[in-house]
């Protein structure tokens, strides 16, 4: 069994501290060192991000209340607004309502009266014919003339008998 | 067919005999192996972290996990004190991982496969630890072999019984490791030696020889894991004597 060869012993021993030295200086100077910190730039990394994400939560949080509070107060300006445009809005028309009926309710007067104006002076020619009318009749028929005065009577009593 | 015994793979050559005032430090095939088994290592870590980026690529990967997994072995074995033998035990994990995976490649030389190499290991360990305790403890370190609560009548026995299990300790972690190594080579040897002279019945044994090939590199990996892990068990006692 070659294990038991105890020549060769020593050279295996003497080696195998040599290399195992070497390997535990670089491991424990340059490798391990440079894992380490490979890891903890990562864990710092990561630790800042998350605040950094924390930070902007809470920042888009504010932002929202201050999003929200200014909505409502803006919605209550409009309420208001609007409120108070419709009484105004209201109170205009009925004052215009007013004045065009005002106007109205006038014209309409005038034109009454020019009717009844149109009416009677209507009558008054009405009557002046039928006088005319009469006496010319009268006249053709029995030859005597009836005068203007007369004829006119006449006619007016007829057309009050009549009404 | 000496030259074809299974335990001729195990032999030690002298490359380059170099004799020092009578002392023998010839650079043999062992010490070759521990050569490649370092330079392997060192590439396999600086190569990891060359360009080590903040999203870690495969190989960086590799070397993180294995520190993660080495640095929190220690800390759950022996607690955050043990901190400072984080570099020893990653160089001894890797070391005993390399030359176990080194040696599964056909044609190469198993450096864990001798008693002396292993015991070396595990001898550091052992002394490591018991200066380690009297530094930290004093002579109140060899309270390890008196737990607390005990009967004073049964304590001379436990005395005995706690002081053997603790002296033995060198022996049982190098040849865990030694035996492990050397049955699996041996086994492989032995059946490979079937193929051979079966014919075309060979075809049995190298299918049993791939399978036993499987299980060989996962019992390399674990028994680096086994070394390094009674290594921060036996290192835990150095700093809590308590049991």
């Amino acid at each position: 069994m070659p294990q038991l060869e105890f020549a060769d012993y020593l050279p295996q021993l003497f080696w195998l501290a040599v290399t195992f030295a070497l390997l535990y200086l670089y491991l424990a100077k340059k490798a391990l060192p440079r894992v380490s910190e490979v890891l903890e730039e990562r864990e710092n990394r990561v630790i800042d991000d998350l605040e950094q994400a924390e930070k902007h939560k809470k920042e888009s949080r504010s932002l929202e209340e201050t999003y929200e509070k200014l909505i409502a107060t803006a919605r209550a300006n409009a309420g208001k607004v609007l409120a108070e445009s419709k009484v105004k809005i209201t109170e205009t028309i009925e004052a215009k309502q007013n004045k065009s009926n005002q106007a109205f309710a006038s014209k309409i007067q005038q034109a009454e009266a020019k009717i009844e104006q149109a009416r009677s002076e209507a009558m008054t020619e009405i009557e002046v014919i039928s006088a005319d009318a009469c006496s010319k009749i009268v006249a053709s028929l029995s030859g005597i003339k009836v005068s203007k005065t007369r004829a006119t009577d006449a006619v007016q009593h007829v057309a009050k008998g009549q009404d | 067919m000496a030259g074809h015994s299974p335990l001729e793979q195990f032999a030690i050559k002298r490359l380059i005999p170099i004799d020092i005032g009578g002392l023998d430090i010839s650079i043999t095939n062992a010490s070759l192996f521990m050569a490649v088994i370092v330079l392997l290592i060192s590439v396999f870590m600086g190569g990891g972290m060359r360009r080590a980026t903040m999203v870690p690529g495969r190989w960086q990967s590799m070397v993180e996990m294995l520190y993660e997994f080495i640095s929190n072995m220690l800390y759950e074995a022996a607690g955050p004190e043990a901190r400072r033998f984080f570099p020893f035990i990653f160089s001894l994990f890797m070391f005993i991982l390399f030359a176990n995976l080194v040696g599964m490649i056909p044609y190469t030389f198993t450096v864990t496969s001798h008693i002396i190499v292993t015991f070396g290991f595990a001898a550091l360990v052992f002394l490591g630890v018991t200066i380690l305790g009297f530094m930290n403890h004093g002579i109140g370190f060899l309270r390890l072999f008196l737990p607390q609560g005990v009967p004073m009548a049964l304590a001379p026995l436990l005395i005995v019984i706690e002081l053997i299990s603790y002296l033995v300790r060198p022996l049982s972690l190098s040849v865990r490791l030694f035996a492990n190594m050397m049955a699996g080579h041996t086994m492989i040897k032995v059946i490979a030696g079937f193929v051979a002279t079966m014919g075309i019945f060979g075809v049995f044994p190298l299918a049993f020889i791939v399978a036993l090939t499987g299980l060989e590199v996962l019992i390399a990996v674990l028994q680096a894991y086994v070394f390094a892990m009674l290594s921060c068990i036996y290192l835990n006692d150095a700093y809590h004597v308590e049991h």
